[in-house]
């Protein structure tokens, strides 16, 4: 399937050939229903090697549902995704290779301590031995949580847990980021050294972030994705989302693209 | 197999930084001592009675083998397997569903099976403990107990055999227990059914000895009990191992179904 487009480009052009190439991520018609109720229905987007995407939308609209999907968590019903070239669905491995992924509730054992947890996922992520430590230590200065090592993750604040998450993301130094609301439950200080730590990672980088908070796009973010009940309400960057809606804010905007 | 051992690795970490291991293993411990006492203080009444009504035919026959040991092991110990080992796997796969740290397990390059391998090598290692503890009576009864005619008290290969055979009940124990955390989120409910498929395939002689005909033989041989009997009177069998072998492989293969299921259902 892959190679036709090459082969005969009269035929089946634009979007997957471009996709082999240009794009890091990209969805097509991507469906997910629980028997009858449908949690995103049609969702296609692509992003750029080096971009950050703000994944924008109101609790509930199918944010969370689509970053599972694309990290391979939960298969979609139908539609395809491919990752730095691989399907999600082919080539598992692959994807999950090029992927780190932060889930909404960060997968952390309460019964290991920080390092541990650390080591464990370093090891899941097929890093060893001095490179591992390395890692570690790189991660750990990135999130600043190195006062927090030694710590059993089930006493750690909501603040620190969320920390922790993102240095398990971060492990391995992986081309591709999906952040599910990474700033929850920190404080302001911490907020904006996540978003920082983000803003950084843009160029090597490419990064998918959810949030319903909507200054952290305006922030962090070059370009946003708008979902609402399932399916994009809008797919541009920040400046011509507001010149398109005649100068409003993305706050205004949001508001007048998801309340239906 | 690195992934694999590491998972393993995690989960033993998990069961000796939390009381799980040592709670599991002094209630255990106890357990199967009180039996040992138990059986024990049998074997002493019975040897009592037998020089008093002047039997030395009867008091050769009394030996620790089938008196003491083999009766604990099989009759008892294999019980608390039973019961034990469901509780102690329940929550390998259930708590990680529960929690959605399986999202970490899912979204990292690691295959079903080096998930489902690493979670049943930490409860064999835990079966294995555990084997190692029933030690503790033969060497017991070595130390303080003596034979017949200057022999030793015991027949050590046939004290062996039955650990065998109490590891390989335990490594069952433990597949049924994975397969079934491996179907709900919910712990309790992982335990109760896997204890009850366990009690299943225990009662199945009984019910299998009641039937005539190929059922019956079919049901007998179905049963977990029948196949421990050769290495509880200190004969080799290859095929109980098969057996065993083949049950743990058949738990293992659907619980890798179940996981791989939760990412194609």
């Amino acid at each position: 399937m892959s190679d036709r487009p090459a082969a005969d480009p009269a035929v089946s052009p634009a979007p997957h050939a471009a996709a082999a190439t240009a794009f890091m991520i990209d969805v097509r018609g991507l469906t997910k229903r629980y028997r009858d109720l449908a949690a995103i229905e049609d969702v296609s987007f692509s992003v750029a090697a080096g971009e950050i995407v703000g994944f924008l939308g109101p609790n509930g609209a199918g944010k969370s549902t689509t970053m599972r999907i694309l990290t391979g968590c939960i298969p979609a019903t139908a539609g395809s995704v491919r990752v730095n070239g691989f399907d999600v669905f082919e080539d598992p491995h692959q994807v999950k290779r090029c992927i780190g992924y932060l889930p909404e509730v960060p997968p952390l054992y309460p019964d290991l301590t920080a390092l541990e947890q650390l080591q464990f996922v370093a090891a899941l992520k097929g890093i060893r031995g001095r490179q591992a430590r390395a890692e570690i230590d790189r991660v750990v200065q990135r999130a600043a949580v190195g006062d927090q090592l030694s710590r059993l993750v089930g006493n750690l604040s909501k603040g620190y847990r969320q920390r922790v998450g993102i240095a398990l993301a971060l492990l391995g130094d992986p081309k591709v980021l999906i952040l599910d609301e990474p700033t929850v439950g920190l404080d302001p200080k911490q907020i904006g050294e996540v978003r920082g730590l983000i803003k950084n990672l843009a160029g090597d980088h490419t990064v998918v972030l959810s949030t319903h908070i909507l200054p952290e796009v305006t922030m962090t973010c070059q370009r946003a994705l708008i979902i609402a009940a399932g399916r994009i309400v809008a797919d541009d960057t920040i400046d011509r989302l507001a010149a398109s809606h005649g100068g409003k804010s993305l706050e205004e905007i949001f508001l007048s693209l998801t309340s239906h | 197999m690195r992934t694999l051992l590491a998972i393993a690795r995690k989960e033993l970490k998990v069961y000796f930084t939390t009381p799980t291991a040592y709670v599991v293993c002094a209630l255990f411990t106890l357990v199967a001592s009180v039996f040992f006492w138990s059986f024990l203080k049998r074997f002493m009444l019975d040897s009592q009675l037998f020089l008093e009504v002047q039997r030395p035919e009867l008091l050769e026959q009394l030996n620790f083998n089938d008196r003491v040991i083999t009766p604990l092991y099989v009759g008892y110990v294999q019980i608390i397997f039973l019961f034990v080992l469901p509780l102690l796997t329940m929550r390998l796969l259930a708590e990680e569903r529960r929690t959605r740290t399986v999202e970490l397990l899912l979204s990292t390059p690691v295959s079903p099976w080096q998930i489902v391998g690493g979670k049943y090598l930490s409860a064999v290692t835990m079966v294995l403990a555990m084997t190692a503890i029933c030690l503790i009576y033969p060497l017991l009864l070595e130390l303080a107990g003596h034979g017949v005619g200057g022999s030793g008290p015991l027949d050590w290969s046939t004290v062996l055999l039955g650990l065998l055979g109490l590891f390989l009940v335990g490594a069952t124990c433990a597949a049924v227990g994975l397969l079934t955390s491996s179907i709900t989120e919910n712990q309790i409910v992982a335990a109760v059914i896997g204890m009850m498929v366990l009690l299943f395939f225990w009662v199945l002689r009984g019910v299998g000895e009641g039937l005539e005909g190929t059922l019956g033989a079919v049901l007998t041989y179905a049963s977990i009990l029948t196949h421990i009997e050769s290495y509880a009177r200190g004969i080799f069998s290859l095929g109980d191992l098969i057996y065993f072998a083949s049950f743990v492989a058949l738990c293992l293969f659907l619980t890798h179904r179940m996981v791989e299921s939760m990412r194609w259902a």
